[in-house]
């Protein structure tokens, strides 16, 4: 079952020379548990998709639905079963990170206890009579996580949690996540950290100028990435470049080691080249596509686009 | 919904201003308090017996003054007086219309206030000192409502809630009228912390006597219409702040409409007098009040001014259930 369901979304924002479109027919659906890993260049639409799962911004067209439930108008029946965070958690900074939670935890007729069982979960056990003032902004991200985590929810909808977080806090963050996930829960993460989503993420989503250019298992998406390399070790690497070259390939050095740019197919008409001149492979194996590399690649259009404008604020994820 | 109502009964009260409001209205009674106590004089038990029996003796008197609110006597005395002392006759004849027009009960009561030197009377420094401090509970009032909200869209927290109750029309009911019975909490708390901080001056150097049927009907009609001009404050500032989305914007527009672009208009056309917010707060909260706007009673006042702040509500709502929330 899906527990998000985006069907054919749509939103633009009317504004001068015909406005802009933040969204263009994104469909995606969401599986019951595991972590969902939601990516995109800024501008991509991402903040915007969650606002409309969340009934904050109205879609021009199309649909969300969260465990089962239409967004628009509907979500406050299953509200009670979804954590959120909607860009920098915001909070009340003159108050302190308990009495926000406090607030947030009488809502739902919860108390001291479970707003204490949030704040340690996420870290913050020991700070929570400090005034959100002067947290940081990881700080201020871990309790906006403590927020989320407060209803003890089935779906969790978090927009860059790991933002202004230290490498601490992000393998926290990122061991705190793939756990939920494991516990069942359904954990849907917009993130520009492509090393994190790729660790954690079971499925992901790639967004590019408001429309879905990708989705499925990080191995499915993995697989659209060209491997356009194969790296070689060997003793003697001038050597080893020169007979390369001299067969027409196409290489440079990298970290003692031979990057040669073929299909790795071509794998064993390299090992071939050398052993014939007796030089003798150490290791020889295809570049490793990463999530990066294939991000990059299907989001290239919107990128270049994104040097010459900056997007709109309401658009600013 | 009592969950809803609760916390942000406790937002309200945990929010800086209202603190810091609060504690600008102790400071004020404090001064106020010490103000009336040194202003009074000690007095012997025979000086204190002498001056609780003129009180007595002129409340006796207030029964005709009241009857007299409506058809007055002719001002003759205080006419002649006047021309012997060789006053203008125009101010001498504004004077007679003055003294001479139906007065409301209202203001009938206000006037009766009884005063002896050296004393300090409860049944005068209260309710008095409730009515000064109306205008500038209205001001604060208004800048508490308008913040509650604002606030709440400058931080952003507005997402944060309705990430948790986002049904928004319910949401911005609540909160608007926790604004509102927040400042009437305070205001109730206001009057409360006036009558026992007089207390002592009260019982070393004063007197409770005055306090009447007459005294009660003059209280609580101060308290009911200051109560209703804070609440429609409250409210204009909340109204104002939900539909700018920010408070610092819809505190300096108010103050601005109000002090200047009313004032325009009020210089520039009598028609518009009757309908401006200045002139009928005025008209509510001052005792004389229909001196400004002729054939106007507080209550008319009041709720011309209701269906003002229900008409801003009612767009400011619509747009809170209708605008994205979107940065």
């Amino acid at each position: 079952m899906a527990v998000i369901e985006v069907e054919r979304l749509r939103k633009h924002y009317p504004g001068f020379h015909g406005g802009t479109l933040a969204l263009d027919r994104v469909d995606f659906e969401v599986p019951e548990g595991g972590v969902f890993g939601f990516l995109g260049p800024n501008g991509a639409g991402k903040t915007t998709t969650i606002r409309c799962l969340l009934d904050l911004i109205r879609p021009s067209a199309g649909e969300c639905r969260v465990l089962g439930t239409k967004s628009r108008g509907s979500i406050s029946t299953v509200i009670d079963q979804i954590g959120a965070i909607v860009e920098t958690p915001a909070f009340f900074p003159r108050f302190t990170a308990q009495r926000n939670l406090d607030l947030l935890a009488g809502l739902y007729g919860m108390g001291r206890r479970e707003v204490r069982g949030a704040l340690e979960r996420v870290g913050l056990a020991g700070r929570e009579k400090d005034l959100v003032r002067g947290y940081s902004l990881g700080m201020k991200q871990r309790l906006g996580l403590a927020a989320a985590l407060l209803k003890d929810p089935k779906v969790l909808i978090l927009d860059e949690p790991a933002h202004g977080l230290d490498p601490a806090g992000i393998t926290e963050v990122r061991g705190l996540l793939r756990q939920l996930g494991d516990e069942g829960r359904t954990v849907f993460l917009s993130s520009h950290l492509l090393a994190e989503v790729q660790a954690i993420c079971d499925k992901v989503a790639i967004l590019s100028r408001g429309r879905c250019v990708a989705q499925g298992t990080v191995r499915e998406v993995l697989g659209r990435g060209r491997t356009t390399g194969v790296l070689v070790r060997v003793s003697d690497i001038p050597k080893a470049m020169q007979i390369l070259d001299a067969g027409g390939f196409d290489v440079s050095e990298a970290d003692d080691a031979i990057t040669v740019t073929a299909d790795p197919a071509r794998s064993s008409e390299i090992t071939q080249a050398l052993a014939t001149n007796e030089l003798y492979v150490q290791e020889i194996r295809p570049l490793q596509v990463t999530l990066e590399e294939v991000f990059l690649e299907l989001t290239a259009d919107d990128r270049d686009e994104a040097w010459l404008q900056e997007p709109p604020k309401s658009n600013d994820d | 919904m009592t969950r809803l109502l609760l916390v942000e009964v406790r937002r309200f009260f945990a929010r800086d201003i209202v603190r810091l409001f609060g504690l600008i209205l102790v400071g004020g009674i404090v001064l106020i308090t010490i103000g009336s106590f040194l202003s009074s004089l000690p007095m012997t038990p025979a000086e204190a017996a002498e001056a609780d029996e003129q009180i007595r003796a002129n409340r006796t008197d207030m029964e005709e003054q009241i009857l007299q609110c409506r058809n007055p006597p002719p001002a003759t005395e205080q006419i002649e007086m006047m021309e012997q002392q060789g006053m203008p006759p125009e101010f001498i004849e504004r004077m007679r219309i003055d003294a001479e027009r139906d007065r409301t009960r209202r203001e009938c009561l206000d006037q009766l206030q009884t005063s002896v030197n050296g004393r300090l009377i409860f049944a005068r420094t209260y309710p008095s000192n409730i009515q000064l401090a109306i205008f500038p509970m209205a001001l604060m009032s208004l800048a508490i409502g308008a913040t509650l909200i604002g606030a709440e869209w400058t931080t952003g927290t507005v997402t944060t809630q309705l990430t948790w109750e986002p049904r928004r029309l319910r949401l911005f009911s609540v909160k608007a009228l926790v604004a509102a019975l927040g400042v009437l909490a305070t205001f109730v708390a206001l009057q409360a912390l006036m009558a026992v901080s007089l207390l002592p001056g009260t019982l070393l150097r004063g007197t409770f006597a005055g306090i009447d049927r007459w005294w009660w009907e003059h209280y609580l009609d101060i308290v009911w219409r200051g109560g209703a001009v804070l609440a429609i404050a409250c409210l204009l500032g909340f109204g104002v702040s939900g539909l700018i989305r920010n408070t610092v914007a819809a505190v300096g527009g108010l103050f601005a409409y109000l002090l200047i672009v009313e004032n325009i208009l009020r210089a520039v056309t009598q028609d518009l007098r009757q309908w401006l917010i200045t002139n009928n707060l005025l008209v509510a909260v001052l005792p004389d009040g229909s001196r400004i706007i002729p054939e106007r009673s507080a209550e008319e006042a009041l709720l011309l001014l209701s269906a003002y702040v229900f008409g801003i509500l009612v767009l400011s709502g619509f747009l809170f259930w209708r605008r994205d929330v979107a940065g």
